[in-house]
């Protein structure tokens, strides 16, 4: 079987047994969603890359610590969260909201292959309605919100990564979806 | 198990959120940073190494002679040969012994193991040969 086609638990068992490359494999297939939750959690790619840096540095490290019965996914997004919740303590000062407005937003929207002139404009004021209504979640309803729709976890996986029952994680979501709702209103 | 519920407007708005591209450079800083620091941590844990065989070797060696000059090695087989010495007076087989070992030596060779200890474990350090990193001598 191709590396890239083994399932995570055999990579991690792989790297254990002292295969780099069975590493470089997950980084591979893991970078994009790391990014992708750390930039939409912390509004910033610069800070998102120092966070999904930090993450894979840790996993080098404590690979071993990892549980072969726990989701690995749901693991690697737990590191990828406290990374991201060191990063957002160094810079507390900081409201999350002011980092995504006005150029930034613009890294959130990737080109299309030649859409109209309307149909990029509308899809860029999508993209930054949903962030905005992402950075107006509290910060727990948000990190609940981000490992379901980017992490694509069930609701066990994110409780088990958030450390939090999975009904908790539920109602969270709930929570999170009715505000989402309201702020998203004229886009559904 | 949990049933995962059917989609509504909210999961269906959140599917039209667009990936946002990492950097293209990424995956290879981390790889460079991680190899890096994997050999950082090998080249500390050979340099902890030697010191620490040699504070081991010698003050293993010192702690030996001075056990046999202080008289140490005529208490312990006087404690070993009569246990009734122990029992008869406790006390001063203890201050006798703490007396006699050479503390500032032994201290010595515990920390030569400490050291010992953690420069093996920076040596066992998964290593971190990646072939992306290799590829053309490395990445652009």
């Amino acid at each position: 079987m191709e590396r890239g086609q083994l399932p995570d638990q055999e990579l991690v068992r792989r790297f254990r047994d002292g295969d780099s490359t069975a590493f470089e494999a997950l980084v591979e297939r893991h970078t994009a969603t790391i990014f992708n939750f750390a930039v939409h959690l912390l509004g910033d790619p610069a800070d998102a890359s120092d966070a999904t840096q930090q993450t894979f540095i840790q996993l080098f490290a404590s690979a071993r610590g990892w549980r072969q019965d726990a989701p690995f996914r749901a693991w690697l997004l737990r590191i990828a969260r406290n990374k991201c919740i060191d990063l957002l303590r160094r810079r507390r000062a900081v409201p999350m909201s002011e980092l995504t407005r006005g150029e930034e937003a613009a890294d959130l929207d990737p080109a299309d292959a030649d859409p109209l002139p309307e149909e990029i404009y509308e899809r860029a004021e999508l993209q930054q309605a949903i962030q905005a209504a992402i950075d107006a979640l509290p910060f727990r309803n948000r990190e609940v919100v981000l490992l379901r729709y980017l992490g694509g976890l069930t609701f066990a996986e994110v409780a088990e990564s958030l450390g939090i029952p999975e009904n908790t994680a539920k109602t969270l979501f709930q929570r999170a979806k009715s505000q989402l709702r309201r702020e998203l209103g004229r886009y559904r | 198990m949990s049933i995962e519920p059917a989609p509504d407007d909210v999961d269906r708005l959140f599917a039209r959120l667009e990936r946002v591209e990492p950097p293209p450079d990424l995956q290879a800083r981390i790889l460079e940073t991680i190899a890096a620091r994997a050999r950082a941590r090998r080249r500390i844990g050979r340099i902890i190494l030697a010191p620490a065989l040699v504070l081991i070797a010698t003050f293993s060696f010192l702690a030996g002679r001075q056990l046999s000059a202080s008289g140490a090695l005529v208490l312990a087989d006087a404690v070993r040969t009569d246990l009734d010495l122990v029992l008869a007076a406790p006390v001063d087989v203890a201050l006798a012994t703490i007396d006699l070992i050479p503390w500032a030596h032994v201290g010595a060779v515990a920390l030569g193991i400490l050291l010992l200890a953690y420069g093996g474990s920076l040596m066992l350090q998964p290593d971190a040969r990646f072939r992306a990193l290799d590829r053309d001598g490395g990445w652009p």
